[in-house]
């Protein structure tokens, strides 16, 4: 009962100070939301000659963030700038130096943004997809009866030997010219397709790994006790498996999460097609930097939902 | 009338033979206790009574009905389905290593076969099984997993299982056997009580004292045949064959 009664006193003293934390950032935030300088003040600092010499190939932008605003005048063919920065009540002018670079990842975020909802919507749905295939799979791998055994294992087998990137053009590039039943001509869905496929394969090996890590005597108690086998699995084997498949499972996911960069190449704008895109137009090799951090963020996120998962199903172990 | 009758079961892993034409009948309300060295065949006996081994040659009864008759490893007849079933869920079972369900707390562990085999109601259990775990003594532990229980009181959870069934006959595989020694003592006085209620049993143990006590037959095997067999005062205290001697002799 004691190590039971001391977990959640350090949980919530840590949850504490989470939420003092949480409540500084959203305190401050909301303060620096309610004196950011509207807009228009930034935009009118754009000089006017600026605007009239660059003429036709003049471009501006403006980007309004919940903390500041940023506006940027830019003649599009001699790349001459000028770039406002609205925060804390000032607006400050940034054109060269550091800040500048600065300010540049900020006109890319959006862009960046985007592209990461693609990487991790691809991410999410092909796992879940790749999941659900895999169960049956995994349960006709494990089957006694050859004639579904051995096409899952042939399945599994064909997907995890040959290149993702080949099973990707196959999908978008090979099957259209097969059939037209079988074009899918939007690349999120060809991508998903082969990546959910793909997935299965892997997920099958790791819930057939994890049913059969499971003791032998369930299996025998299950029997005495007159369950049928369907009701073993459902009840007695896969719900002990859970928790031994959430650490490989976890792995697998941020293996996808980075996998999907590969979609780049059937030029779907996932967060690494972004990157190179903003990279091969501005020149600026520093759009890397911003890109990397934010697939940092997401693996960072999601290793903690897995652990916070893995702790849940672990309160009888 | 015999619960549970066996004629010349055999059982073979391989070129090893395990079970030698064994032959044996268990009376309503009688405790039968199986001893002998380890490797005897004993446990696989027991096993094969619920068909958690597949026997090689012979025939078992229960009721007086055929159950199974298999000739070197095909099945001649057995019991239609439901009826085999029906006879499977006849005799319960309390392994060597407990197997409660983990991820179920005692009380969900009783209920989980009376709800999903018997579709039982889900109140109709509760109050079964809250009984049952009265009767081994662990009503207060209803709500706890497997893991937080000692492993005496694991086993009783585990018997308490096998009774949520209504079994008519219960086997024992070694139940003692994995236990601690001061644990031991409140499993077999469960055993015993159950016994006084007039269950019938088939217990394979190294506990003589209970088997001396408890059981109305004790049965000796070795080398995968019964090597005696008998009242325990006649096997205790006066054992005819030599093995059997040495055995007992090794472990009182």
């Amino acid at each position: 009962m004691s190590s039971q009664n001391k977990k959640p006193a350090r949980v919530n003293s840590r949850l504490r100070v989470a939420c003092i934390v949480v409540a500084a950032i959203l305190v401050i935030g909301a303060v620096m939301a309610l004196v950011k300088p509207p807009m228009s003040d930034l935009v009118e600092r754009i000089p006017e000659e600026m605007v009239d010499r660059a003429g036709a190939n003049y471009s501006q932008t403006e980007y309004n963030y919940l903390i500041f605003n940023i506006a940027r005048g830019r003649n599009v063919r001699t790349a001459e700038s000028d770039t406002y920065i609205g925060i804390f009540g000032m607006v400050i002018q940034i054109n060269d130096g550091f800040p500048a670079k600065l300010a540049n990842m900020l006109f890319w975020l959006p862009a960046l943004l985007s592209g990461a909802r693609i990487t991790i919507s691809l991410t999410i749905v092909s796992m879940l997809a790749g999941v659900f295939l895999s169960v049956f799979l995994a349960l006709g791998k494990i089957s006694k009866i050859k004639l579904i055994s051995k096409p899952c294992s042939a399945y599994i087998f064909f997907f995890r030997g040959t290149p993702l990137l080949m099973q990707l053009f196959f999908v978008y590039y090979a099957l259209p010219m097969m059939s037209t039943a079988l074009t899918i001509n939007d690349k999120f869905t060809a991508a998903f397709v082969a990546f959910a496929l793909n997935n299965a394969a892997y997920c099958a090996e790791i819930i057939r790994a994890a049913i059969q890590s499971i003791d032998k005597g369930q299996f025998e108690v299950s029997h005495a006790l007159g369950l049928t086998y369907a009701q073993t699995m459902r009840l007695v084997i896969i719900p002990q498996s859970f928790r031994r498949l959430i650490p490989p499972v976890a792995n697998e996911f941020i293996m996808v999460l980075k996998d999907v960069s590969l979609v780049s190449l059937i030029a779907l704008s996932d967060l690494t097609h972004t990157t190179r895109s903003i990279n091969s137009s501005s020149s600026s090799v520093l759009v890397f930097i911003p890109a990397m951090i934010i697939y940092l963020v997401i693996t960072a996120f999601f290793t903690f939902v897995f652990n916070r998962l893995e702790k849940r199903f672990s309160v009888y172990q | 009338m015999a619960l549970l009758r066996t004629e010349k079961v055999c059982k073979r892993f391989g070129t090893l033979e395990v079970l030698k034409n064994i032959d044996m009948s268990v009376e309503q309300g009688e405790v039968v206790c199986i001893i002998g060295p380890s490797g005897a065949g004993k446990s696989t006996f027991l096993r094969s009574m619920n068909q958690l081994e597949t026997i090689t040659s012979g025939k078992i009864f229960l009721d007086e009905e055929l159950f199974l008759h298999r000739e070197n490893n095909v099945t001649i007849s057995r019991v239609e389905q439901a009826e085999y079933k029906r006879l499977l869920l006849e005799m319960g079972m309390v392994f060597q290593a407990f197997n409660l369900f983990p991820h179920k707390t005692a009380l969900e562990n009783i209920m989980l076969a009376p709800i999903n085999v018997k579709k039982m109601s889900k109140a109709d259990a509760e109050e079964l099984c809250r009984g049952l775990l009265d009767k081994v003594g662990l009503a207060e532990k209803a709500d706890e997993y497997p893991i937080r229980l000692s492993g005496g009181q694991q086993q009783r959870v585990a018997i308490a299982r096998a009774l949520a069934m209504d079994p008519k006959i219960m086997l024992f595989d070694e139940p003692t056997s994995a236990l601690d020694p001061e644990l031991v003592g409140e499993v077999l006085s469960v055993m015993r009580s159950l016994a006084e209620s007039g269950m019938t049993m088939v217990v394979v143990s190294h506990e003589m004292g209970f088997a001396r006590e408890v059981a109305n037959h004790v049965i000796f095997m070795c080398d995968g045949l019964i090597a005696e067999e008998g009242p325990p005062s006649m096997i205790f205290s006066a054992p005819e064959n030599p093995r059997t001697r040495q055995f007992l002799n090794s472990v009182l």
